[in-house]
């Protein structure tokens, strides 16, 4: 079954943790750029692109990128693929 | 048996490239020759006493919080939090020279304030160098080889603050002599500097520990007492690894931490003395001072003194077997509240020839020696000692009477331990920072691609297996 908005939404974040356990991810703005509130380097990003295939078997072409720019945008990307 | 990936060396590099690779699916073994992990920052055994190898601090300190520093890359991409780690901050450091000296803590405004005050003359010119090298992006793959020397000199006029400036870096971190690599010279600079020292609560042995949790918890495998002998090459791929034992690996990408030379001399099709032109010449001695009680009592209260006894500075390897005229003294007990150690240490190096302890013992290892050339050799390391002791006395005039134990280094046994040929400390001056190699699935890890100090070698470690293992199949 597909999962929700929220639930991906909660996926992502919790992905996000993993990687960046020292950030106060719960105050994390759904509208403003991911990589600029808690500071993710290029290296960071493509790891939110490797645990997405490892965890969710989603696979997101480098064209796509751009979609996950913020928690808003990549829920919106990610919904229907998981 | 077969692997995606094959790592020769349980180093930091060897450990942190492991650990992305097994996080991301693949199939990885770690080749170790010795029985414990950690590589030149490991720890060894004498009488009762665990004792670090190389380590004096970890450079690149930065507090949590702190983004886009090496340390805050490194624990995301291992995944570690800053607390785990369990930091304790350097006191104070020093540059002593005949003329000057000059203080730098963790924070740069202290350094900056001491050179103001020193070299009023060089106030603006030392700014501007410094706001130049943040500028700068220390850990770009691509940077081009620069003289670290002559880009110092276009900012700083006063040869003394110049020599200042190059004793603590080059001592850190600099395969090459006399001159440097600018890259290199900023990564040095940063670690130091405008970041910091610092050193875990706990030991080298349990820090290590961690890290080879992480891996094998990851899913990654690792092979103690397996001394790769033999890279098989053919079309320029390497098709398998062979250890001492008989044992033969297949993997689709090897990384190796031996280093580039020692690397290259590993492959079927080379020559024994293959890339002899990029051996490194830049080693050291080590002599290790156990103390019944801790170094601030009998005086000494900086964490590291970089020091020489003439003001102008020169780092190469000697034509002795010893360069007394500078050297470095550590006290591994002053950081935090000077608790992370439960016995006074004082470490004392100098820059050592390789070459010369080798002639001395008449052979590389003891075990190969004559009984006139170990003699040599121990009647040498006494004399060593007993100089090594006179620098300690400059800062703790009563050393002598306290010393429970003592250990000396040189350049020999970093090469019995490591591998490294001629005992280079830091590797070869030819840095390869894409890490790729003439061999299509063959990547270099750790000192020879060319990131520093502990944070850097993993830094290594896990940028190369980014790049090479697993971007190339997103």
């Amino acid at each position: 079954m597909a999962m929700s908005k929220d639930e991906i939404r909660a996926a992502v974040l919790e992905i996000i943790e993993e990687i960046a356990p020292d950030e106060d991810i719960a105050s994390m703005n759904d509208e403003e750029p991911i990589r600029e509130q808690i500071g993710l380097d290029s290296m960071d990003f493509l790891d939110i692109v490797m645990e997405l295939r490892k965890q969710y078997k989603v696979e997101v072409p480098e064209d796509d990128y751009n979609e996950l720019r913020t928690l808003a945008s990549t829920v919106a990307y990610l919904e229907g693929k998981m | 048996m077969k692997y995606d990936v094959v790592i020769i060396g349980a180093g930091l590099s060897g450990i942190a490239a492991g650990t992305r690779l097994a996080m991301y699916g693949k199939k990885v073994c770690i080749l170790e020759a010795h029985g414990v992990p950690g590589g030149l920052n490991s720890y060894y055994r004498r009488g009762t006493r665990n004792f670090d190898v190389g380590l004096h601090a970890f450079t690149n300190y930065v507090p949590k919080g702190v983004k886009g520093e090496p340390l805050t890359k490194l624990l995301r991409q291992l995944r570690f939090k800053h607390d785990e780690f369990d930091l304790r901050e350097q006191w104070s450091s020093m540059i002593q020279f005949p003329s000057c000296s000059l203080c730098f803590t963790n924070d740069f405004e202290k350094f900056r304030s001491d050179v103001h005050f020193e070299f009023p003359e060089e106030k603006d010119n030392f700014d501007a160098l410094a706001r130049h090298i943040d500028e700068c992006n220390e850990i770009d793959l691509m940077a081009p080889k620069f003289s670290a020397r002559m880009k110092v000199e276009s900012f700083i006029k006063d040869p003394l603050l110049r020599d200042m400036l190059f004793c603590p870096t080059m001592y850190y971190g600099n395969p090459q002599e006399d001159d440097m690599d600018w890259p290199l010279f900023i990564m040095v600079w940063k670690c130091l500097f405008t970041s910091g020292l610092a050193r875990p609560a706990i030991s080298m042995k349990m820090f290590i520990k961690k890290l080879m949790d992480k891996y094998v918890s990851a899913g990654g495998e690792i092979l103690y007492g397996k001394p790769v002998t033999k890279l098989v090459a053919s079309n320029g791929k390497i098709d398998r690894v062979m250890t001492a034992d008989g044992d033969e690996f297949e993997a689709e990408q090897v990384m190796s931490s031996a280093g580039l030379v020692e690397t290259m001399r590993l492959c079927s099709d080379q020559k024994e003395d293959a890339y002899a032109e990029q051996v490194g010449k830049i080693s050291a001695i080590e002599y290790v001072i156990c103390l019944d009680r801790m170094p601030k009592d009998l005086g000494l209260d900086k964490t590291i003194i970089f020091y020489s006894n003439t003001d102008k500075f020169t780092f190469r390897r000697p034509e002795g077997v010893v360069d007394f005229t500078s050297g470095i003294i550590c006290a591994p007990n002053n950081y935090g509240d000077g608790d992370i150690m439960e016995e006074g240490q004082v470490r004392i190096s100098h820059l050592s020839s390789f070459p010369a302890w080798k002639k001395l013992l008449g052979a590389e290892k003891p075990s190969e020696a004559s009984n006139e050339g170990i003699e040599f050799y121990q009647t040498m390391k006494h004399e060593i000692e007993s100089r090594c002791l006179d620098d300690a006395r400059v800062h703790m005039p009563e050393v002598g009477e306290h010393i429970t134990f003592a250990d000396l280094f040189t350049p020999l046994t970093v090469k019995r331990y490591t591998n490294h040929a001629e005992g280079s400390l830091y590797g070869s001056p030819e840095k390869h920072r894409d890490g790729r190699t003439q061999y299509g699935n063959l990547f270099i890890i750790g000192a020879d691609q060319g990131f520093h100090g502990i944070i850097g070698s993993m830094l290594s470690g896990i940028s190369m297996a980014n790049m090479h293992c697993l971007l190339e199949n997103t």
